[in-house]
This record gives structure tokens, sequence and C-alpha cells, in this order.
């Protein structure tokens, strides 16, 4: 089974101006795997798998894809890529069936082997009934579920996917998050970037965490969970005497940090979910009446917290 | 070390090649093309239905007629020359009806509107031909019909000027033998100045030895002037590519930006073509027109197809929206078309207007067209103007893809 990385990338570096969009970055993945670039708007992410894809120009770093440069190679690269880029990028006048083969030929594909290529493809995405009609009488789903066709038709060996999910309604966003999960199985790698933590902890094998052009951590999803040592948070809105109820909590087994904020109390604990009925307990003792509860169990979205101070959707 | 440019080509896979390229994306946009009502409406029904009218609007103009009225007080030779064998000469007198009227009625037939233009004819006037003393023909106009009018006082002085010319080369003639002209010779003289030209020719825009007929005129000028329309779409599109994102995705296929680009300019090249082949054929069936040798207008199409492709190509790349595309365009096209003689007959123009016709491609496409028809010539007579309008095209449309080439990096 082959086991080199299918992309790897490195130091890659990328300027605008005054701003530094992309400030040494660098990944590999493999063969079969998800690779998630995990990061708020405007943290790097396009920019980076741009400068992947050989779309833009870099201002330093190395990208090789199946063992090809893009330096030295960058036909054999952009061949073995499969690009799905952010918005629907489709031809609205021109059928499903009629894109699919026209962006087949563009990889190089012509004959029977385009037409069992466009068919198979459509049947995957589940287009098959409207493969003849106008791309522009699709549904917002259908026209994002056959951009990531469009990708797929060459069969390449890394499917690189933008936000791919940015807009859709909940029942294409499972149809598409299906298809990639899909590919994982298939052997092909896929690079996916994404600002929900859902989608790249429902995806992922593995995540780099990406801010401000830097990507500041990187591992398995419970690689990750653990540097912020996989404790709960707990939200306690609250009324009274919140520095009594905050003293309390803080003297309770397995309760490492309490503070007060602005209308309640925050807990750092470990097993929250065994804790609270005591926590409610003490409140009571302490002089504190608890409108709310909320349990944060640490997931990607905590981690970012933790790492960079801020929400992925800040 | 990897910071290079991100489209170097060191290798291409087979399906990436230029030429394969270029033909997709040319196939590609000629199917869009060919699915947009208003481009086929722009490339094929616009230029015939406009020269179409524009040639019956001329053609009701050629059907020119004119009442004049005739107050002749001196019932001479050199009247009788004038009313006779200028107004009821050959060239005009299925055109003109004259009325023969006294100099009050004349003044009350132009005032009421019953006739175009009156001629007050002097007594006397065929005497002072013959002794060489000046005479005065008055020419009466109606404000109503100012083309009859203008032509009614260009009657009277090319007879004036014939007269004068022939008078002369009589007077020089007779001179030898010391004698005056007699009456034979002074009504020669004046049958000689009423077979005078008569000055319609930038009515007619007749030019060289053969007519210009509107449907030879209009045909190519309306099909050269919508041509910019039709091929400008072929630029326009790398901006709605680039919007839409598809243009980004073309160039993650390894498809080198040169290929795209010769694409859309080969799409725009047969569109453009085909749509000035078609109303060449249209005109011909319907209009009886000749454009004149079939080599010689295949040359003139394809370079002003080529100019045209260049003009539009470098004006859109100036844009950086549709909507300013759009507005860029149209302002040249018409500027072009107006100066360029598109809409009139370039020999109706004023000098400086028609000098300036040749600052434009269109100016020069059409006098390619304008004198195959009139000289009858092939490729040797529309050389210089296939010369300049391809130039044209190739500077350009050099500058468009520079700048269409940063467009894409972009």
């Amino acid at each position: 089974m082959e086991t080199e990385p299918v992309l790897r990338c490195s130091d890659l570096r990328k300027r605008f101006k005054e701003r530094l969009a992309v400030d040494g970055v660098g990944f590999e993945v493999g063969p079969g795997e998800t690779y998630g670039l995990l990061g708020p708007n405007g943290a790097g992410k396009t920019t980076t798998i741009s400068m992947i894809c050989g779309l833009l120009r870099r201002d330093g770093g190395e990208v090789t894809v199946a063992g090809a440069s893009l330096d030295r190679d960058p036909g054999r690269v952009k061949a073995a890529i499969g690009y799905v880029p952010q918005d629907v990028a489709l031809y609205p006048d021109l059928s499903g069936l009629e894109n699919l083969r026209f962006w087949g030929r563009m990889y190089g594909l012509a004959g029977r082997d385009l037409v069992e290529r466009v068919e198979g493809t459509l049947e995957v995405v589940g287009l098959t009934e409207r493969a003849g009609d106008k791309v522009a009488d699709y549904s917002g789903g259908m026209q994002r579920r056959l951009n990531i066709a469009a990708g797929l038709l060459h069969r390449p060996r890394l499917l690189v996917l933008d936000e791919p999910t940015a807009g859709v309604d909940p029942q294409s966003r499972n149809a598409i998050l299906g298809n990639v999960e899909a590919l994982g199985g298939q052997g092909v790698a896929v690079l996916y970037t994404t600002h929900y933590m859902e989608e790249a902890e429902r995806l992922c094998d593995r995540v780099g965490i990406i801010d401000q052009g830097r990507l500041i951590a990187e591992g398995t999803r419970r690689e990750l969970v653990a540097t912020v040592g996989e404790r709960d948070r707990i939200e306690l809105a609250a009324t009274g005497d919140l520095a009594g109820l905050a003293g309390v909590a803080a003297g309770m087994d397995g309760v490492d940090e309490a503070s007060v904020v602005a209308g309640g109390v925050h807990l750092v604990a470990k097993d929250g979910r065994r804790l609270l009925p005591r926590l409610l307990e003490a409140a009571e003792h302490a002089g504190a009446e608890v409108t709310s509860v909320e349990l944060v169990e640490p997931d990607l979205e905590a981690v970012f917290l933790h790492l960079t101070g801020k929400a992925l959707r800040d | 070390m990897g910071a290079r440019g991100a489209r170097s080509q060191a290798s291409a896979p087979a399906g990436t090649r230029p030429l394969r390229v270029a033909l997709l994306v040319a196939g590609k946009d000629l199917r869009q093309r060919l699915r947009d009502r208003s481009a086929l409406v722009i490339a094929f029904v616009a230029p015939f239905l406009l020269a179409s009218i524009i040639g019956l609007a001329l053609r009701s103009d050629f059907a020119f007629r004119a009442t004049y009225a005739v107050a002749d007080a001196d019932r001479g030779p050199a009247a009788a020359a004038f009313t006779d064998g200028v107004l009821g000469g050959p060239g005009l007198r299925d055109l003109v009806t004259v009325r023969p009227v006294d100099p009050d009625q004349a003044r009350a037939l132009v005032d009421r509107g019953e006739a175009d233009a009156a001629f007050l004819l002097p007594a006397g006037l065929s005497a002072s031909v013959q002794q060489g003393r000046p005479a005065t023909v008055t020419v009466l106009e109606s404000g109503e019909n100012p083309i009859a009018g203008q032509v009614a006082r260009s009657l009277a002085e090319t007879y004036a000027a014939e007269l004068a010319a022939t008078r002369l080369a009589v007077a020089t003639a007779l001179d030898a033998s010391g004698r005056a002209p007699t009456q034979a010779e002074a009504r020669r003289l004046g049958e000689r100045a009423a077979a005078g030209r008569l000055p319609v020719q930038l009515v007619e825009g007749r030019v060289g030895d053969r007519a210009i007929e509107p449907a030879n005129y209009f045909g190519p000028s309306m099909a050269i002037f919508f041509l910019f329309f039709t091929v400008s779409f072929g630029a326009r599109s790398i901006l709605s590519e680039r919007r839409q994102g598809t243009l980004r995705r073309l160039l993650a296929t390894a498809a080198p930006p040169g290929a795209v680009l010769a694409g859309k300019a080969l799409a725009s090249f047969v569109l453009g073509t085909s749509s000035v082949l078609v109303m060449w054929l249209a005109t011909t069936l319907v209009f009886g027109a000749d454009w004149g040798d079939p080599l010689a207008v295949v040359a003139l199409t394809v370079s002003s197809v080529v100019s045209a492709i260049g003009i539009t190509a470098l004006v859109v790349t100036l844009a950086r929206t549709d909507e300013q595309a759009d507005g860029y365009s149209s302002l040249v096209v018409f500027t072009l078309a107006l100066l360029g003689g598109n809409f009139v007959y370039l020999a109706q123009l004023p000098g400086v207007l028609q000098r300036a016709s040749l600052l434009t491609p269109n100016g020069w496409a059409l006098r390619g067209f304008v004198d195959l028809v009139a000289d009858g010539g092939g490729l040797g007579t529309v050389a210089v103007p296939v010369a300049v309008t391809t130039a044209v095209g190739l500077v350009t449309g050099g500058l468009a893809v520079l700048r269409a080439r940063r467009m894409v990096a972009a």
C-alpha cells in the first residue's frame, strides 16, 4: 500500500502589499487521508490552497503533489489535483452534462472514457436525472454538488475543496459531506478548508488550525483536544452572590478554574456532567440563583479558543 | 527554490496542449453564444435589418421629385436652352415638373409650397449672353423642401458656369474672325451648356465609375458596425469568467493562459466572420447587392474582424467590470462608426471628416468595400485597407493580450 504523501508543502509564504497572508505554512496529506484546514474567514486558507493549486504566485515555499514539483512540472501537478472552488464555478447557460463534458475534456479526457466518467460522476452526486437541464435552473445545493463533480471527473490523486458547503442548505450539506467521506475510502487525498468546526470534526483525519496566516496547531482531533487538557467548560448564568459562588466552586473536587464574568460564573473542570448536580447545590448554599447552565465539552472550537483567545467565527 | 511563477509550464499533459485547449475554449464559447438570443440578433439580424431600413430610406430619397416654376421673361435661345435643355433634358425630365408662370405667380407658388423653387429668367438674358454682358438668373427656394431648393440653385449655378465657359471658348474661337457670335452659335452654346452634368453625384453617393447602391454601401457598413459588438463578447467573457470563478478553474486545469485567450479570440473570429459573410449573402440574395470581387471581400472581412477583435479586446481589458466594459465598448464603437462613415456615405462627409475617417479601421474597411464596388477591382484594390485594418488589429490585439494576461494572472 502506498504511504508516500500525495501532497507535501512546506514553508509557504505569501504577502499582499503590507499584509502577510500566509507565513510559513506546511503540512502533508497522505493517500486516502482527509486533511482539514480549519480557521476563521481571512485566516489564509484560500491563499494557501491557491498556492498549492498553482493559481497564485508564491513568495516562498515548496509544493509537491504525487511526487511532482509544482516548480518543475506544474502540468503534472495540476493534472493530479481536482480543484473545487469556494463559489460555484460552472457555466450557468450550459447543462450539467455539457459542463462536465467540457471540464472533463479540459483535464484530457476524451471518447468513451469521458462518457463513462461523466455518467459515473453524475450518479455519484445524484444528478443523473437533471443532467440535461441548464445549471442556471439547478437549486443552490445541486449546483454545489455539480461543482464538486467537475473536480472529480479525472480521478485526481488530490482533491482540494475550498469551503464547499458555504451557504448550502442542511440537506445538500449532508449530501456533500457524504460524498467527501466516500472519497477518503477510495484512496483520494482530500484537502478540505472550512471554518465549520463540525465539518472538520466529522470529515477530517487530521486538522491544521490556521490563523492570521500561520499554522498554529496540527494533528488528529484527539491530539488537538488534548492540548486544552480535555477539560470541560461550564458557563453558569446566575444572579446573587457571584463571588461567593465562584469561591465555593473553586474549592470543589475536579474544578480547575472558576471566574466571575458579567452575569455569571465560568468554570473549567474535569467531567463537567458529573459535577453539575453538586455545583447547583453549592450555588444555592452560596446565595446565588442559577438561571441557565451551558456545558461546553472540549472540541476544535475550544482548541481554537484556547490557542487564539477568540472564537472561530469572530 | 520554490518561489516561482505559478504558471511556468515545464510540460503539459496531453489534455492541456495549447491547441486543444484553444479549440475547447472556442467551442464552448461558441456554444454559449449560439444559445444567447441577443448575441444572435446582434450578429445576424440587427445588421441586416438596419441596413435594410437605411437602404430603403435612401432609396426613397433617390426617387427625387421636384416642381419648379419658371418665369421666362426672356423668350430667347439662352432661356430655352435652360428650360428645355436642362430642366427638360434627359437627366431631369422624369424627376422635375416645370410650370411656366409669370414672375408674380412664381413667387406665390413657392410661398404656398406648390413649387419647390422658381427660376426667374430676366428679359434680355439671351442678348446679354450673346454680347457677353452680365445677366442675373434669380432662384426662389422653398423652405419646405431644402434639397429641391439646393438642387435648383446648383442647376442655375452650373448652367451659368457652363454658359460662361462655353461663351468664352466660342468667343475666343470667333475672335480670330473678328465677328460676334450669331444666333445659331448662341443657341448651340446654350445647348452645350445644357448638356453639362448635373450636380447630384453627392446625393446619389456616386463614386468612381459605378453608382454605389444603398445595399452595396450599407450592407458592409452595418456588418462592420455590428461586427464590433459581435466580437466584443470574446474579451468580455474573460471578465465574466473571472467573475463567476470559471477562469480560475480553467487555470487550475493546467490550461496555458495564452491558449485560453487564443480560444476566446478564435470564437470571436468565427462568429464575427460568419456575421459579415451572412450579411453579404443576405444582402446579395434579398437586395441583389454586389459587394465586389469575392476574394477581396473575404480579405477585407477577415482584416476587419481582426481589427474589431483587437480594438474591442483592448477596450474591454481597460475595464474592471462587465458594466464598465459595456460602457467603454459602446462609446468606442459608436465613435468609430460615426467617424468611419458607417451611418452616412463617406463621400457625403465634409472633407475634414473624410480625412478623419482614415483614422478608424471602419473608415478604411468601408473605403475598401466602396472601392471594390466603384472600381470593380480585386485584391489589389483593397490591399491598403486590408493592410491597415490588419495592422490596427494586430497592434491593439497585442496590447490587449498583454493586459489580458495580467487580468488572468490577477
